[in-house]
């Protein structure tokens, strides 16, 4: 059954507006067509001064591997998904951000005349990854050493030294596991 | 004549088992501990060893850090680095600052012992 052209546009609209995901589409320039609001945020610009303005102008510490991937788009008619993009933009100038971002070509006629382009801060789930690794190396290291004095003091008969080693050891592996379930997330080995 | 050994390692419990494993060993003598990579150097330029037993990750400038200043205040020293990093690279890497051998945490004492034996000898 044909959609109604004019409810198909509507639809589109409100999700365009509503979604809490970023949604932006540049033309073959590279240049910024259009925005949403939540993209408008990540980038730290409002959405209407994105129009015409160059993703270089608006995202200049993104703009390197930006502009190359949807130079790429552009040209093969291909797209490109789940890529990272990290770097400080306006909204967040002092850090780091990171994106994860994909471009999906537009076209009309058969000719590509625009990218698409679907962004997910995913900040947050990052800098929570990166800690619970530094976490997660910092008791393995621990590991290691009681580990060794394990080994070496069964192979030398000290009991007691070989026990209070591996209790510790255990207790640290037992920490980084709650850490991994409490906080649902894996780490990388 | 014994040869004397330099035990540098910052785990307490590590030195003492493997002072206690050379004390059994005549052809041993422990002359001296150390916790830091700077306190290893410093007990290096004071008691010249003939064997430092270098750990790798010590506070106060790590094991491949120091190793070239160890290197250069006892050329005659075996360093044989012993290191819970398990990984070939640092070995390698420990060779090339001036390490005679690098042994992995978790050999036999056995092991360690002989090949400490087999580079002094």
């Amino acid at each position: 059954m044909p959609i109604d052209p004019q409810f198909e546009h509507g639809f589109i609209e409100a999700l365009f507006e509503a979604a809490d995901i970023g949604l932006g589409l540049v033309d073959t320039d590279l240049r910024y067509v259009r925005v949403n609001d939540a993209l408008a945020a990540m980038n730290g610009v409002p959405a209407a001064d994105h129009e015409g303005r160059s993703v270089r102008e608006v995202i200049p510490a993104l703009a390197d591997l930006a502009d190359r991937v949807l130079r790429g788009v552009i040209e093969t008619n291909q797209p490109v998904v789940d890529l990272e993009l990290s770097g400080p933009t306006p909204a967040d100038p002092g850090s780091d951000r990171h994106f994860l971002v994909s471009y999906y070509p537009v076209c009309d006629d058969g000719s590509v005349i625009g990218v698409g382009a679907v962004v997910v801060d995913v900040t947050e789930g990052v800098l929570a990854r990166r800690d619970l690794e530094k976490q997660a190396r910092e008791i393995y290291e621990d590991v290691v050493q009681d580990l060794t004095i394990v080994q070496l003091a069964h192979e030398t008969g000290n009991v007691a030294k070989a026990s209070e080693a591996a209790l510790r050891a255990l207790a640290a592996a037992k920490r980084i596991a709650s850490k991994v379930l409490l906080d649902g997330d894996s780490i990388r080995a | 004549m014994p040869r004397s050994v330099l035990i540098a390692d910052d785990v307490a419990d590590i030195r003492l088992i493997i002072s206690l494993v050379l004390a059994d060993e005549e052809d041993f003598v422990v002359v001296g501990e150390a916790g830091t990579g700077l306190e290893a150097l410093e007990k290096t330029r004071e008691l010249g060893p003939d064997v430092i037993l270098l750990d790798l990750n010590m506070p106060q400038r790590n094991g491949l850090d120091v190793l070239p200043d160890l290197r250069t205040s006892a050329p005659h020293a075996k360093i044989v680095v012993f290191s819970g990093f398990q990984e070939a690279s640092l070995g390698a890497r420990a060779l090339e600052l001036g390490a005679d051998d690098y042994i992995e945490k978790g050999t036999s004492v056995d092991e360690i012992v002989a090949r400490i034996r087999t580079l002094t000898t």
